[in-house]
């Protein structure tokens, strides 16, 4: 048992190897336990974005005055969400001041569209497929009829992408079916090249990129989709014939076997 | 009606159109040996078969363009656009593969039953020469999609020559290539020859060995010498006629083989690959199934080894009739023949599944086994996965 030894000696002489991380990370969390409860898991909380470096003030300071010290460059909350959070994201920021969110950006009614209205404050999400689904669609409905604002540029984009990943697995489908699918190959890269245009979907929303891109991509998607879709039924047709063909000539191959084996030896 | 036509034809050609309706009803009316069963269906299966390619084929070259820069999109074309294109092109590309499977039967049931003796002797020939026009198709006609595949196994396949063959195969090879290095040239080059030399060929050595077996029917089991002493007649008195029993039993294979060809075509096609890119070669790169045997043999023989084995092969195979002299037919009485097939079967299947195997990653209850390009199995650590894989 000689080498636990090694370990407890590091213990007491050294405590603090085992509470100072701890320390750093929960200072905060012993009053704030909602909002770290929130931010872990996070984006920003994997990225390695602390408390500080939004907030500021002392993260590691035992006391709750000395944590929010406006010395510190302590804020405990912001007034414009757009100038703080693009502090860091400069260049989404930009991208976000000229689209229509920006435009519908209210000071008065405290942050109507702007960072956090989809981000939120804490749980910081990555922004997938998914994401944009759900965030957009609560106020851009998909049908029609529920529709509370028009068409987004992520929708678009979104629709376009799980558009493309069908035709993927569809054009996979058809190179397995022997057919080429070349005239596929050449639309899916085409629409990459579209759809590579379309840089950080959720803020560079311009009601002309919306139309070109919408132009150039939906007409190419729809076009290969029914192309895909005609080679499927002609495929399909084929193969329900054969059944039947097999069933009818096998029987008529009986009938011919047991017809010649009647004939008389001589 | 028939009869009035050919009497019409006859008064004005001078040909003798009666005779040759003759020359087929001699065949049906005839007696076939009793053991004359579903074996011998297959001539009429493989005829099937290539009326098949010859009709598919047909149809494939109103749109089929043989240079290497449309090429492969005309093959797409066909496949995509064409009304039934996908079909046609996979019941080609069946077509090719089922008449090999069904000749190689052909001709061990002919060598089985020692069909290859006197009188039957130059039919044999004859067919070996079918057989061989048969290989040639397949080998012209892999490189016609001008994908990724067919381009780099048709210059393997020309390199081969060139390596193995000497001073000649040097000179073969840059017939068949037209040229250093496979091109457009041999695009056009094996398009010619797949078009227009082997269907000639097919259909001269096929008429050529009718001819030939026409007046002996079907062989018999008995010796050669019997045969020659009683006569055909005497030897079958045992059997029924042609017509209708094997007759009917010729025309359900047909009727079988072309549901095969269909079914395949339609449940198992054959994909087509990526258009040929001549500077990047496919990771793994094998020829047919029948010409696996020979491709792996080359892995383990210099190669003009293996192209002096297989060119003395073919040769013995074809020349069989005129080294095997003894009378007899009967399995039985031909141990010593039969031992060197057995032997010759065993390696050719050996060689054929080790060249499947070779390159490629299998799981056996559970472990995982790369096979090397000799077939050598090398159990597979996780940490030693080849990330490139087979194609």
């Amino acid at each position: 048992m000689k080498w636990m030894y090694f370990p407890i000696c590091a213990l007491i002489l050294f405590p603090e190897a085992l509470t100072a991380e701890w320390k750093a990370k929960t200072e905060c969390e012993s009053c704030h336990d909602a909002e770290f409860k929130a931010y872990a898991g996070s984006e920003h909380h994997l990225g390695q974005t602390s408390c500080h470096d939004c907030h500021g003030g002392n993260s590691e300071a035992a006391k709750k005055a000395d944590a929010h010290l406006e010395d510190d460059g302590f804020q405990g909350s912001f007034d414009d969400h757009v100038i703080h959070c693009g502090k860091c994201h400069e260049g989404i920021r930009m991208h976000y001041q000229r689209s229509p969110h920006f435009e519908k950006f209210d000071q008065e009614v405290f942050d109507l569209l702007s960072c956090t209205t989809c981000h939120k404050y804490h749980q910081v999400e990555k922004t997938t497929d998914s994401w944009f689904k759900t965030n957009c669609e609560r106020c851009h409905r998909s049908d029609p009829k529920e529709m509370l604002v028009g068409t987004t540029f992520n929708q678009i984009a979104v629709r376009n992408k799980m558009k493309m990943q069908t035709m993927i697995d569809d054009r996979e489908w058809l190179l397995s079916r022997g057919f080429a699918a070349a005239s596929e190959g050449k639309q899916l890269d085409l629409l990459k090249t579209v759809l590579k245009q379309i840089g950080p979907v959720s803020h560079a929303i311009n009601k002309e990129d919306v139309k070109k891109i919408d132009g150039e991509a939906k007409p190419l998607v729809d076009r290969t989709l029914l192309q895909i879709e005609s080679k499927k039924q002609s495929y399909s047709r084929v193969k329900s014939i054969l059944l039947p063909v097999w069933v009818m000539l096998i029987l008529f191959s009986i009938v011919l076997l047991r017809a010649s084996g009647r004939v008389p030896k001589e | 009606m028939f009869r009035k036509f050919a009497a019409a034809i006859e008064r004005r050609s001078g040909l003798n159109i009666s005779g040759l309706w003759g020359a087929f009803a001699t065949n049906f009316n005839r007696k076939a040996p009793p053991h004359a069963g579903w074996s011998f269906t297959l001539g009429w299966a493989i005829g099937a078969v290539f009326m098949a390619l010859c009709l598919s084929g047909f149809l494939l070259l109103f749109y089929y363009r043989p240079t290497p820069k449309e090429a492969y999109n005309s093959v797409a074309y066909i496949t995509d656009n064409v009304h039934l294109g996908w079909l046609v092109l996979q019941a080609h590309r069946w077509g090719s593969h089922l008449i090999v499977a069904l000749f190689l039967l052909f001709v061990a049931r002919d060598f089985w039953l020692a069909a290859y003796k006197f009188p039957r002797d130059w039919a044999w020939c004859f067919s070996i020469l079918l057989f061989g026009t048969v290989l040639g198709f397949g080998f012209v006609g892999r490189i016609l999609p001008w994908d990724q595949h067919a381009f780099h196994a048709t210059t393997i396949a020309t390199e081969i020559i060139r390596q193995g063959g000497g001073p000649p195969g040097a000179w073969l090879c840059k017939l068949l290539r037209g040229g250093e290095l496979v091109s457009g040239e041999t695009l056009t080059r094996f398009y010619v020859l797949h078009i227009l030399f082997f269907p000639g060929a097919f259909i001269g050595c096929f008429v050529l060995r009718w001819l030939f077996t026409r007046p002996h029917g079907i062989s018999p089991k008995t010796s050669v010498d019997e045969e020659q002493e009683k006569g055909y007649e005497a030897v079958t008195s045992e059997g029924r006629p042609a017509f209708p029993r094997l007759f009917s039993k010729q025309w359900v294979a047909v009727i079988v083989v072309l549901l095969i060809l269909l079914t395949g075509s339609i449940l198992g096609p054959i994909p087509i690959g990526e258009k040929a890119d001549p500077i990047s070669v496919p990771d793994l790169l094998k020829p047919e199934w029948y010409f696996l045997p020979l491709h792996q043999l080359t892995k383990y023989y210099d190669v003009w080894i293996c192209v002096v084995i297989s060119v003395l092969v073919s040769a013995l195979v074809l020349t069989l009739p005129f080294i095997d002299r003894s009378p007899n037919r009967q399995p039985g009485k031909r141990k010593k023949w039969m031992a060197a097939a057995g032997v010759f079967l065993f390696i050719t299947l050996l060689l054929g599944v080790l060249g499947h195997l070779s390159g490629r990653e299998r799981t056996y209850f559970g472990t995982k086994v790369k096979f090397t390009m000799t077939g050598v199995p090398v159990k597979m650590t996780d940490d030693s996965q080849d990330t490139r894989g087979p194609r």
